[in-house]
């Protein structure tokens, strides 16, 4: 076993600092407070980290025991040990010591909602008959008290043959007696005596879940006092109006618009600090740093990418935030209930419903937040078509052309503005039905899901959930677009044009601006020749024959090309290459009148009414993100996932594109 | 009340689980979360999807999967 051990350690290097120190893992139901008894036990010190092979994360913390230093496991909540999930399956092979890579923990901690015992007792009975070190902590016991439901600790310990302690991960109470429980447990590697009622469950020839169940309803008969369902019924009174059809659905619509609005008005201020900050930095180091390319490296490629991409973490965060708080407070679990009927027509499960709405501000968080699908295939074809959704950075673009072609028109604007959502959901919808009768063929999991009691969501895990989940995005794609931000700014600065190898009628124009002191616009224009000959630009006008059937010209080819790792880079590209410089993009009239002017090659205007419909197209159904791509890598465990998403939008983008742009083009809109 | 499938309970109805008539997974899901034979189960909601009380927990469950649990009267 031990040499097992250090084999493995060389190879994963995850598990190798801690592993000397003695391993507690944490272990209950979903909903019984495992997060919140977690972060009691470890602050803030927790590692999220993937199980050695699989993309199921778990968090290891650091804790410290009678002077000794151990480390607390924090698994998957599950019901039972005979899962059916990866997610429980490997929670599950933890336990047991049947995980590759892992040692079987040297303790167990079991959390069980006091307001919930005969549900939370089934596991409890499995995971006693592992007979490993055992700690019952019996979590929730100031909800307990409230409702008058009195917990006979004596006679649970005596039935459970293990040391219980009554604890409240919310406020605190009982921590010291956890601590010194598990202490003695460890150190005396106490195994649990299992009473015989219980010994028995595992061996009856009949269903052991019906014995189990039956062993957990007789201890919860005698070790409690009170009326256990107490608690449940204000629950029940509040699902009779949110589960109910209409006004279920009723009730979901105002919560969500009420998250989004506050998300995307909350949002706006650390976004402008944000952008403020590198725009800050960038002058500052502007200025700091000799004129070249090392300047124009950090300031335009470096911090112009990073800042694009971090500009949009305060709304990921934010929805990070607001979910962990819907979720814990037990109103997530109603929302799959209530979507189930109409996300099973095309074939995706109730609970991909919140996901496919968080894309709407930004489809990081909402392939993070798909983790609560338990069918792979389920997951896989929600996860593919969340990019589709019209998130926040496809806005800069849809005003653009909303400004191209309804300047003065708010109506006719706002309804083309809905149809672009619209087009997204629709599209998402139909790739998840093909999606699923396809590639992922199989049954829509069927609805089975535990509807918690309501309770009041906890600030500090809202927060410790947000901080973590944002940190392993930003870990995740921090990387990744630092890469592609130098490489993009490269292709666009490379190679240079010397003003003396411009065309000579650019040389006397910049000459004439010169002269005149108009030095601003000199830059501007030596900038966009610039851009025209780079690689970049060479590429556009290369490819641009495949572009020309969707009527896009070689300058919006070059803005399709620079936008392919972050879509609301068009709109700054475009500004450059119409000689704007890239704070042309910030006067939104100027750009557009830009825009307005400008011809083909033979005169005729290229932003046509066709034109701006097709690139309008093209924006909603295009993947041009990169970070949604790394994330896509992250959850899904292989790259063939996000190429494969990559690949289909890049084709439904180009095929509706062409369509729209054909249709348009035969209905006198092309002129 | 003769066995009837749980799908079909009224709401407020009491009822003891007589058989499962699902795929393996299925009936593994359903048993982790209390409806295995012989469980005494309460319908607090009936439709599509349906609600049920087991064990003192309450779960939601799809009408299709609740047309696999076979009741009789508790």
């Amino acid at each position: 076993m031990r040499s097992a051990l250090s084999d493995t350690k060389k190879s994963l290097p995850v598990l190798s600092r801690s592993e000397r120190n003695p391993v507690i893992a944490l272990v209950g139901n979903p909903n019984a407070g495992k997060t919140s008894l977690y972060n009691r036990l470890t602050g803030l010190r927790a590692r999220t980290a993937n199980f050695p092979g699989t993309t199921v994360e778990h968090r290891r913390g650091p804790i410290e025991l009678g002077g000794r230093s151990m480390t607390l496991l924090d698994l998957p909540g599950l019901y039972t040990l005979d899962a059916v999930t990866p997610d429980e399956r490997v929670a599950a092979d933890a336990l047991t010591g049947e995980l590759s890579g892992a040692s079987q923990p040297d303790a167990l901690l079991i959390v069980i909602d006091a307001t919930n015992l005969e549900r939370n007792l089934f596991l409890t009975s499995q995971i006693l008959h592992l007979h490993r070190p055992t700690v019952v902590a019996l979590n929730m016991i100031d909800l307990a008290d409230k409702h008058r439901l009195e917990i006979d600790v004596q006679e649970f310990r005596s039935r459970l043959g293990c040391q219980v302690v009554p604890v409240s991960a919310r406020t605190g109470r009982g921590m010291e007696e956890l601590r010194d429980a598990l202490e003695a447990v460890v150190s005396q590697e106490t195994e649990p005596v299992t009473p015989d009622d219980l010994a028995r469950c595992g061996s009856c020839s009949g269903c052991q879940y019906s014995a189990r169940y039956t062993w957990a309803e007789s201890v919860t008969a005698t070790a409690t006092r009170g009326d256990a369902t107490a608690h449940g019924r204000r629950s029940d009174a509040i699902d009779r109006i949110v589960t109910h059809g209409g006004g279920g659905l009723l009730c979901f619509a105002t919560v969500m618009v009420l998250t989004f609005f506050l998300i995307f008005w909350a949002a706006q201020f650390p976004m402008e600090w944000i952008d403020g900050l590198f725009g800050l930095a960038s002058t500052t180091v502007g200025q700091w740093l000799p004129a070249g390319d090392l300047n124009s490296l950090l300031t335009d490629g470096l911090m112009g990418g990073v800042g694009g991409v971090l500009v949009f973490l305060p709304q990921i965060g934010l929805l990070f935030f607001m979910l962990a708080l819907l979720e814990d407070s037990g109103y997530l679990a109603r929302a799959a209930f209530v979507m189930d009927r109409l996300m099973h027509r095309v074939g995706l499960p109730g609970k991909a419903f919140v996901p496919l709405l968080s894309a709407h501000a930004c489809a990081i968080p909402a392939i993070m937040g798909a983790r609560v699908i338990e069918d792979r295939r389920d997951r896989l074809a929600t996860i593919l078509v969340l990019p589709l959704m019209t998130c926040s950075a496809r806005l800069p673009v849809y005003a653009m052309v909303m400004g191209l072609l309804f300047p003065t028109e708010p109506i006719k604007a706002a309804l083309l503005f809905a149809g672009a959502y619209a087009l997204g959901i629709v599209a998402a919808l139909a790739m998840a039905w093909v999606f699923k009768k396809t590639l992922l063929q199989g049954k829509t999991e069927p609805l089975l899901l535990e509807l918690p009691n309501y309770r009041v969501p906890s600030l500090r895990n809202a927060l410790f959930l947000t901080f973590d989940r944002s940190w392993a995005f930003v870990k995740s794609a921090g990387t990744t677009i630092l890469v592609i931000s130098v490489v993009i700014w490269a292709l666009a600065t490379y190679p240079k044009t010397a003003i003396e190898q411009m065309p000579p009628e650019v040389q006397t124009e910049i000459a004439a601006l010169e002269s005149s002191g108009n030095t601003d616009e000199a830059e501007k224009r030596i900038s966009q020749v610039g851009l025209e000959n780079s690689f970049a630009g060479q590429i556009g006008r290369t490819i641009e024959p495949v572009f020309a059937p969707l009527g896009f010209d070689w300058k919006m080819t070059v803005g399709v090309m620079a936008s392919f790792a972050a879509r609301e880079v068009i709109v700054s590209t475009m500004a450059v290459l119409y000689g704007l410089g890239e704070e042309g993009a910030e006067d939104e009239g100027l750009l557009l009148d830009r825009l307005r002017r400008s011809t083909h090659a033979d005169g005729r205007p290229v932003f046509t009414t066709a034109t701006c419909l097709s690139l309008l197209v093209f924006f909603v159904l295009a993947m041009q993100c990169l970070p949604t791509q790394v994330v896509t890598r992250r959850e899904t465990g292989s790259w063939k996932w996000p190429l494969l998403q990559l690949g289909y939008m890049s084709v439904l983008a180009y095929v509706a594109a062409l369509v729209a742009y054909q249709v348009a083009s035969a209905a006198g809109w092309g002129g | 009340m003769a066995a009837m499938p749980l799908s079909q309970l009224a709401s407020g109805a009491v009822a003891r689980v007589a058989s499962l008539r699902v795929d393996k997974d299925d009936a593994t899901r359903l048993r982790a979360m209390g409806l295995c034979v012989g469980r005494q189960v309460e319908l607090l909601r009936a439709g599509d999807p349906l609600i049920v009380r087991i064990s003192g927990a309450r779960i939601g469950l799809s009408a299709r999967l609740a047309g696999g649990v076979t009741v009789e009267p508790a």
